[in-house]
């Protein structure tokens, strides 16, 4: 390693350090350390727009392109500066015009795509586990794929109807649908019980991989320092 | 002409009316009541007078005509005194007045001008009245009403007494006011006569009400406790004393530190204990999909990963990266995220002790692409358009008047690439990615796939897009699991062993300890129960 890469190496192992004081309860150590992830990011991020986006994208084609791609250029650019009449109050009104541009080209691509990307598409799946004709096609263990099929509709129903809410027609007595009602959700309890657990499992997986990482990078910044003494 | 309107039927009238034309009421609130005066300006009245030849045909006039033309004739007889108004005598009824009510001696050729007014019995007062009628003639607001008009011209006695309401000095007034008697007009002397105008229309005085408010005993102790709470609220309470040393702190200290010993242990030891795992369909698939790549292919990698999680998805997608260089595939890395081209760069240099890449050459970093899903729509519809140069500045396309990098030649559009891998650990970012690039995957005509390499807390969220039919997700590397199944696969010995060692201790000691820590959650304090159930019985 050169001087640079320990320099690093010692930041962060410090760094981690301070993170895991946390253990010891919140201090100004990992508020510091915390606070110059925060800048760092900022600034990071800051720096990666200007570069690779503004200076290239906005400002170079006026000066170095030609006609048409100049006149096309200030358009972003003069909606661009639009935005920064957001800072007045007086004048704010004007930044509506590229902030509206925004959200509903932001809003059509979201909707769009989750509508052809998700909506559809998951719905056909589900539907299409009970095709037993086109999945003999693909895949012999037909009857796999139908009692596959058949746990993911009870799931969604059941979880479904855990979350249907209805009024009783009288506070002491259940009319029989309110009975089914509630025998379904009971089983969309489990459904949404064995989700969580999953959905636990994984944010656990990946934060010990996490630790993993740091307590790796720490055994080996120290066994390298032992290792210079050593010498 | 100036108009007045009738508060009765709101009809216009001339100004100088005092009775409305169309219903008979007063057109001005009465000022003393009724008075003779005011009789007198009725313009029918006036209009038979003149009629009549006045004083001329006195012989024609009726008696109660004839006295009030008369009166009118008197000097300063507005103001008019309690007697003469209210206490209008029996006598003064006119004559004929007299004939109709008292024993009904009119004769037949003798028409009587109030014939029409009156029954053909006559008024029997003490019978043929109503009850209710009689009752309500003269309210009590009515002689409010009267006193408060009057007052100054009502007699008081010598201790300062209304001598109207009743006293015995005036039996006439009071049995006037108390009998509802009309005492002006042409129905003067009658008794149960219907207002011409409702109550409503007439001035009176509004009822005064007291501005202090009536609060009850319980109603002030709640005032109180209210103003109690409000003004604690207000004084800050001091924080209750903190222990240095909680049963929290312990039990956090006691977790982290079996945590950190159960990874410590096969790292320092680097006994490598824990096997790969043997198979895992997606990360099979995704083996598939890379030898099936033809030479030189193209390939788009998406770095959309926080650096908090790099550990996991560099050690999962280092395995697959071995096999897709060592394919001799072309990289063009490219990020939704700010911090996605750095993380790129550094990943391609942890691997490079392995594969010698050339920038430019071999791979080529395109950088950010700022605006999220609409961002990475127009990239994925154009390409070039949309992200021209690379994150040093380069001209990354080959155009005609160009000349681009050799790792991005022959993408006009994205389904010029073989594969697109995503290395994310974000729910929305995944599936924005699948949302944007899912129709053209599930395109029979795309001989492009699509790979995920995942963080594992992501796995619920984009393993359902991958068991789809139609796919639009190819391949599933799921975190250190997937990564680690990969290299088996792939018969890797570079996969870091301690990691995976690590790994498998610290979710054996997690579940361990959860476990413990549920049974101990329920049982702890069933047997301090039991134990309290068998003392009360010996005691």
């Amino acid at each position: 390693m050169n001087l640079a890469d320990w320099i690093g190496a010692f930041v962060g192992f410090v760094l981690t350090l301070l993170v895991f004081s946390y253990l010891i309860g919140d201090n100004p150590l990992f508020r510091i350390t915390l606070h110059m992830f925060i800048g760092v990011s900022a600034g990071f991020a800051a720096v990666v727009t200007i570069y690779n986006i503004i200076l290239p994208r906005l400002f170079v084609p006026i000066f170095i392109s030609d006609r048409s791609e100049q006149i096309l250029t200030l358009f972003p650019l003069i909606l661009a500066g639009l935005l920064f009449t957001k800072i007045s109050p007086r004048f704010a009104f004007i930044g509506n015009l590229p902030m509206s541009y925004l959200v509903g080209v932001s809003a059509a691509a979201a909707i769009g795509g989750a509508v052809t990307g998700t909506l559809i598409p998951q719905a056909l799946a589900s539907m299409n586990l009970f095709a037993v004709q086109s999945n003999q096609a693909f895949d012999a263990n037909v009857g796999l794929r139908l009692v596959n099929g058949i746990i993911i509709l009870i799931g969604t129903v059941a979880t479904l109807a855990y979350f249907q809410f209805g009024k009783l027609s009288q506070a002491s007595e259940k009319t029989q649908f309110q009975t089914w009602i509630d025998g379904l959700g009971q089983i969309g309890q489990v459904f949404i019980a064995i989700t969580f657990g999953f959905l636990f499992a994984g944010i656990f997986s990946a934060a010990l991989t996490a630790l993993i990482g740091r307590v790796l990078f720490s055994v080996d910044f120290i066994s390298d320092v032992l290792g210079l003494f050593i010498r | 002409m100036e108009e007045t309107y009738c508060p009765l039927c709101g009809k216009p009238n001339p100004i100088d009316n005092k009775f409305c034309d169309f219903c008979l009421a007063h057109l001005h609130p009465q000022e003393g009541g009724s008075t003779d005066s005011e009789a007198l300006s009725i313009p029918g009245i006036e209009d038979n007078q003149d009629g009549l030849g006045g004083h001329e045909s006195d012989s024609n006039v009726p008696d109660w005509l004839s006295e009030l033309q008369q009166s009118n004739e008197m000097e300063n007889e507005e103001t008019l005194d309690s007697e003469s108004e209210l206490g209008q005598p029996a006598n003064a009824i006119s004559d004929w007045m007299t004939g109709v009510s008292g024993d009904g001696e009119a004769t037949v050729g003798e028409v009587s001008p109030t014939a029409p007014f009156l029954p053909d019995q006559g008024i029997n007062e003490s019978q043929d009245i109503p009850h209710w009628l009689n009752d309500s003639l003269i309210e009590e607001e009515d002689q409010d009403l009267l006193e408060d008009e009057r007052s100054g011209e009502v007699p008081l006695d010598g201790e300062g007494r209304d001598v109207s309401r009743g006293d015995s000095s005036s039996p006439e007034i009071s049995e006037d006011i108390s009998s509802g008697r009309e005492n002006a007009g042409p129905l003067a002397g009658l008794r149960g006569v219907l207002p011409a105008e409702p109550g409503a229309a007439r001035v009176r005085k509004p009822r005064t009400y007291s501005a202090k408010l009536k609060v009850s005993t319980s109603q002030r102790a709640h005032i109180d406790l209210l103003n109690s709470l409000l003004e604690d609220e207000g004084q800050p309470q001091p924080l209750p004393p903190r222990r240095s040393i909680s049963q929290q702190h312990v039990l956090r200290w006691g977790i982290a530190l079996v945590l950190l010993m159960a990874i410590l242990w096969p790292i320092v030891i680097t006994s490598h204990e824990m096997p790969f795992p043997d198979y895992d369909e997606g990360s099979a698939e995704v083996n598939r999909l890379i030898s099936q790549l033809p030479e030189n292919a193209r390939v788009l990698v998406g770095f959309d990963f926080e650096p908090g999680l790099a550990a996991e998805l560099d050690t999962a997608a280092a395995p697959v990266f071995d096999h897709l260089l060592s394919e001799g595939a072309l990289l063009t890395l490219i990020s939704t995220s700010p911090s996605g081209p750095i993380l790129a760069e550094r990943f391609i240099q942890s691997i490079q002790s392995d594969q010698k890449l050339i920038y430019g050459l071999e791979y080529v970093n395109l950088g950010y692409i700022p605006g999220g899903a609409v961002g990475l729509l127009s990239f994925i519809e154009n390409p070039q358009g949309t992200i021209p140069f690379t994150i040093d500045g380069l001209s990354a396309w080959e155009t005609e008047d160009r000349n681009g990098l050799p790792a991005t030649a022959g993408i006009d559009q994205i389904t010029d690439y073989s594969m697109v891998i995503l290395l994310v650990d974000d729910p929305d970012t995944a599936r924005t990615w699948i949302e944007q690039l899912g129709p053209t995957i599930t395109n029979p005509q795309a001989l492009m796939s699509f790979v995920l390499i995942t963080s594992a807390q992501l796995e619920p969220v984009v393993r359902p897009y991958y068991e789809s039919s139609p796919q639009p997700v190819n391949g599933l590397v799921v975190g250190l699991r997937g990564g680690a199944a990969y290299a088996r696969i792939i018969g890797s010995d570079d996969f870091p062993g301690r990691s995976w060692d690590a790994f498998g201790m610290g979710t054996f000691v997690a579940a361990l300890l959860i476990l413990v820590g549920g049974l101990g959650y329920y049982v702890i304090p069933e047997l301090s129960r039991t134990a309290r159930d068998q003392e009360k019985v010996k005691r």
